[in-house]
């Protein structure tokens, strides 16, 4: 369980300093593909419960660190998608285009109605139209641009280290 | 569960929802508590090696556009001294670094004279990293508390031979600290129109979009409030020096059953474009 759960967190860690720093460059009107969301579901969905749930635990709290904004606010989402997504282990099958558009398009949806819903229930002071607005549309469209080319990414790296034997991310729990 | 009591057998058969509850129950006290000075510590903890990993790459990165732009600088120069142009070629480098030496002078320059222009002590810093979210607009600049940030000061920028204001200081790492944008939602700021005097409160309008409201002005003010007009910051809430540019109206509109008007202002800073901004260490 440890294994691929620190493999997990050190890929998106390292994805998620490249967002924040080299991928502005790719931002359209101030938005940019959330590299790190999509990664985590992809990862996520790949492992047991209690790897996906803590991965987003800790993928969450480093998040809240980086941010700025509210502390717990991405840990909560992340935790919930992880204990979600871990249960689905094993019922998708992959192909390299329509199940990763899917994916990231569920992502998307799930992290603003998600962050909505929590704003809403703690009082953070975001509105409707914070979350649901034009830049919505555009991380979505730029998520599923995305998508294919993380999934490809992700399924090179995780066949070279299931051939190696020596770690990879679908180790049991 | 041999050897096992029932009360840990039952902990061990749900052991992946009591996981999930105790780490959404972590998360929530840290929502519920945000802000005391217990749950802010390991934040800024957070930040500060964050941020030295995003300095270290944002110079990393420099550096090799650095070293890709040299080497086809190299690469050019070579083909050219195959055909015999050594002289020409020398001349065209030389040029090409004047050119890149006066941009960056008039930038400096730029710099340099806002710090002058301006009655504050300034801080200058660069932008090393920006939000990962959408929900949030902040980014984060290489001053912090050991060069004498603290948090709620203001940030302004200098751009296009004027200055404005940019947002306030949220959090301080050691050496780096995190800007709230006055784009941010949650960000208000108490200003006044330069020319009509009329008061109101500015405040975003969401992460990304470029784009200010400036609420609670008087009605009556619809006369003499016009397109373009500029707003100031009026001092009132005590965290911004009087007389800071925000923004220009955009638009102006009223409904009947309300007392205030609703005003769009288009800030001065092109926030898209800031690479470097100003900390207000102290004000006159």
């Amino acid at each position: 369980m440890i294994k691929p759960l620190l493999w997990g967190l050190f890929f998106l860690l390292l994805v998620l300093v490249l967002q924040t720093t080299v991928w502005n460059v790719t931002a359209l009107w101030g938005v940019k593909a959330d590299l790190v969301l999509v990664l985590f579901f992809f990862l996520a969905v790949h492992n047991n419960v209690i790897p996906s749930t803590l991965l987003g635990f800790l993928t969450g709290l480093s998040l809240d660190f980086i941010t700025g904004g509210t502390p717990g606010y991405h840990a909560f989402i992340f935790t919930l998608a992880g204990y979600v997504l871990g249960h689905w282990k094993g019922k998708i099958f992959f192909d390299p285009l329509a199940i990763p558009l899917l994916l990231a398009g569920f992502a998307t949806f799930y992290n603003t109605i998600a962050g909505f819903l929590l704003s809403a229930i703690f009082h953070l002071g975001r509105t409707f139209s914070d979350y649901f607005n034009f830049s919505f549309l555009l991380a979505l469209i730029l998520n599923l641009v995305a998508a294919p080319i993380i999934w490809a990414i992700f399924h090179a790296i995780r066949q070279r280290a299931l051939r190696s034997r020596r770690g990879g991310f679908d180790v049991e729990n | 569960m041999r050897g096992h009591g029932p009360l840990r057998g039952l902990v061990h058969r749900y052991r992946q929802g009591l996981l999930t509850l105790l780490l959404l129950a972590i998360s929530s006290l840290m929502i519920f508590f945000q802000g005391t000075p217990g749950v802010a510590q390991p934040q800024q903890i957070g930040l500060a090696l964050f941020s030295t990993l995003e300095g270290v790459i944002t110079g990393v990165v420099s550096g090799i556009g650095n070293v890709i732009t040299n080497w086809s600088d190299l690469v050019d120069a070579k083909k050219k001294l195959d055909a015999d142009e050594a002289k020409l070629k020398s001349l065209a480098g030389v040029e090409r670094e004047v050119v890149a030496l006066k941009d960056e002078n008039a930038r400096l320059k730029e710099q340099l004279a806002f710090k002058t222009a301006t009655p504050y002590t300034l801080l200058p810093a660069q932008i090393i990293a920006k939000d990962p979210s959408r929900v949030y607009a902040s980014f984060t600049i290489n001053q912090g508390y050991l060069q004498g940030v603290k948090k709620d000061q203001p940030v302004i920028a200098y751009q296009n031979n004027i200055y404005g204001l940019v947002g306030k200081i949220q959090m301080v790492g050691l050496t780096t600290s995190v800007v709230q944008p006055i784009l941010d939602g949650n960000m208000y700021v108490a200003a006044r129109f330069q020319n009509s005097r009329f008061e109101g409160l500015v405040s975003g309008k969401g992460s990304n979009e470029e784009a200010l409201k400036m609420s609670y002005v008087e009605k009556k003010a619809a006369e003499e409030v016009h397109l373009g007009d500029l707003v100031v910051t009026s001092g009132l809430d005590s965290l911004y020096p009087e007389g800071l540019l925000i923004g220009r109206v955009h638009s102006i509109s009223a409904k009947e059953y309300e007392t205030a008007l609703n005003i769009d202002l288009e800030p001065v800073i092109s926030f898209s474009q800031l690479e470097y901004v100003s900390v207000i260490q102290r004000a006159p």
